[in-house]
């Protein structure tokens, strides 16, 4: 399938300083890529040059098929954009805010209408469509911005920080939302600063500091960087109970490494899936009694600690 | 549409803008009530008053009525760039398919339309209070064509070449003052013009306005064509805190 966000080595400089640097990168149809990384990472660079508002420096891209700095025009017809400010006319209503877009769009007469009614209806704002903007919430008025950055039925969208600022319940109806993008075949490159967030909506991840880091999903991250190991968690739990029980695991041949923890050990599998029955059927034909087998996790935080950590060391 | 929706845009939002309102039906009034006070006061002093002065009252009158259309649109003309800017609204219209001339040409006429049009109902209002308060030999001064024909003819490319200069100035710098204060400097060739007029250097002859207004066309023209390329979206973007 053709990627509807396609980079090759792009780059951006102010004077001597790099915000973004060789950049490659491709999100396909239907797929949220989350854009994660430190302040001043050039996350919101990339969005800004992938959006046509700033021009590369270096590299090529392109946008729902078109060539950045070649086709901008046709680029912005075709995506929309959620700032991380909701950057809206305070005095006007919702709905004139949306109706102002949606003319620059080319979204006329009857279909504007329907488009306008439909996107506040779906973020639960018809009823204060006529309200100005001034009068609402934080949470109300990143929808409003969200609906502003729809009107035109993009191909692509680009979220920075779309839930920034914003309370929990707020936050939940906008991922939510951002979901039901993803369903409708979308592209969505989204830029943020929650990491579990970028976790539970993101398909793959790209870890930046001016330049790529990681580009994956978030579980191949977590694999890749931590590996994937189970802990057993024996029921005497003392030490020499453990330091059997490692041994016994140690002379299996798909565990790959074994630490004795307190209360048992962990070990990490060739295969966690197919392996961990085996594992335990070893333990207790030896005599162990396991108390309990849970497969370590890690959050997108400790993968993407440990991947800045490592760019600075 | 895309010029008629911007212009649209601001004017609601100026509608809804007390300060900028009222900074709009001041001046106007203000002038208009200077002028039928002074025309009233030549009447009442029937044919004491020499051609000479009334000419001198006739040029400050043309000058009162043309500051109109350069004072008026300053506010609202300055703020339209920068108010978007710190209102962070122009990152999203910059993301829109509209271009810089629109976004130009939009702001530029939203500021434009209305200071004209407040500069010719004032001259109308002008006229009709002195011709009940002050009789129709004062009146017949404001409708001579060396008077109503700069008056209705060159307040819109004054008003244009105004609001471009500060547009220009105010897609490159943050404070609204600034942009003003240099908008402003369109009075000096208008008042360099007035003051010639006054000594008798030249008459606002019919030819004389028709070639002032060409001229001042032509400057619009060449500073729209100077504006765009001088609104640069990556600078806007990327340096403006």
């Amino acid at each position: 399938m053709r990627a509807l966000i396609r980079t090759e080595g792009l780059g951006k400089r102010y004077g001597n300083t790099a915000a973004v640097e060789g950049l490659t990168l491709e999100a396909r149809p239907g797929e949220i890529l989350g854009l994660l990384g430190p302040n001043g990472a050039g996350k919101t660079t990339t969005i800004r040059m992938l959006a046509c508002l700033i021009s590369p420096s270096a590299g090529r891209a392109w946008v729902a098929g078109y060539r950045v700095g070649e086709h901008d025009a046709e680029i912005r017809r075709r995506t929309g954009i959620v700032t991380e400010s909701p950057g809206l006319y305070e005095t006007l209503s919702a709905y004139r805010n949306l109706e102002f877009f949606a003319t620059l769009y080319g979204v006329e007469g009857h279909q504007r209408r329907e488009q306008i009614r439909r996107y506040l209806t779906m973020l639960d704002l018809w009823e204060d469509r006529h309200a100005p903007v001034a009068t609402f919430s934080k949470g109300m008025r990143q929808k409003v911005s969200i609906c502003r950055a729809l009107i035109h039925e993009p191909a692509v969208l680009f979220l920075d920080e779309p839930t920034a600022g914003l309370d929990p319940e707020a936050a939940r109806t906008v991922r939510d939302f951002i979901a039901d993008l993803r369903e409708e075949g979308r592209t969505i490159l989204l830029c943020t600063h929650n990491l579990d967030e970028a976790d539970r909506l993101c398909d793959r991840v790209a870890v930046l500091r001016q330049h790529l880091l990681a580009l994956d999903t978030p579980a191949r991250l977590r694999e890749r960087l931590f590996g994937r190991r189970v802990t057993v968690t024996l029921a005497s739990g003392d030490g020499e109970a453990a330091a059997r029980a490692v041994r016994i695991a140690a002379d299996l041949p798909f565990v790959q490494d074994v630490r004795q923890e307190p209360g048992g050990f962990s070990a990490a599998l060739r295969d966690p899936d197919a392996n961990t029955p085996d594992l335990v059927a070893a333990l207790v034909r030896a005599g162990c009694r396991i108390r309990a087998v849970t497969e370590q996790t890690h959050t997108l935080e400790e993968v993407y600690l440990s991947l800045v950590q490592e760019e600075k060391q | 549409m895309r010029v008629r929706a911007i212009i649209y845009k601001e004017w609601e939002e100026a509608l809804r803008n007390k300060l900028l309102l009222y900074t709009s039906f001041t001046p106007p009034l203000v002038f208009v009530g200077i002028m039928v006070v002074m025309l009233r006061q030549m009447a009442r002093a029937g044919s004491a008053v020499p051609p000479q002065a009334q000419a001198v009252v006739s040029a400050q009158f043309t000058l009162f009525l043309l500051m109109i259309p350069v004072i008026l649109p300053t506010v609202m003309a300055s703020y339209s760039i920068i108010g978007e800017k710190t209102s962070r609204s122009l990152e999203p219209l910059l993301a829109t398919p509209v271009t810089v001339t629109e976004i130009m040409l939009g702001k530029g006429l939203a500021a434009t339309i209305p200071a004209v049009l407040e500069t010719w109902l004032a001259y109308f209002l002008t006229v009709l209070l002195v011709r009940l308060l002050a009789g129709p030999t004062a009146a017949a001064l404001l409708v001579a064509p060396g008077f109503w024909l700069p008056v209705l003819l060159l307040s819109p490319p004054m008003a244009g070449l105004g609001v471009l200069l500060i547009m220009i100035v105010s897609s490159r710098v943050n404070d609204p003052r600034a942009a003003q204060q240099i908008g402003a400097l369109v009075i000096l060739p208008l008042l360099g013009l007035f003051l010639a007029q006054m000594f008798g250097r030249v008459k606002m002859t019919p030819p004389v306005v028709g070639a002032v207004f060409a001229g001042l066309l032509v400057a619009n023209y060449l500073l729209l064509k100077v504006a765009v390329p001088l609104f640069q979206r990556e600078t806007i973007l990327t340096r403006w805190k």
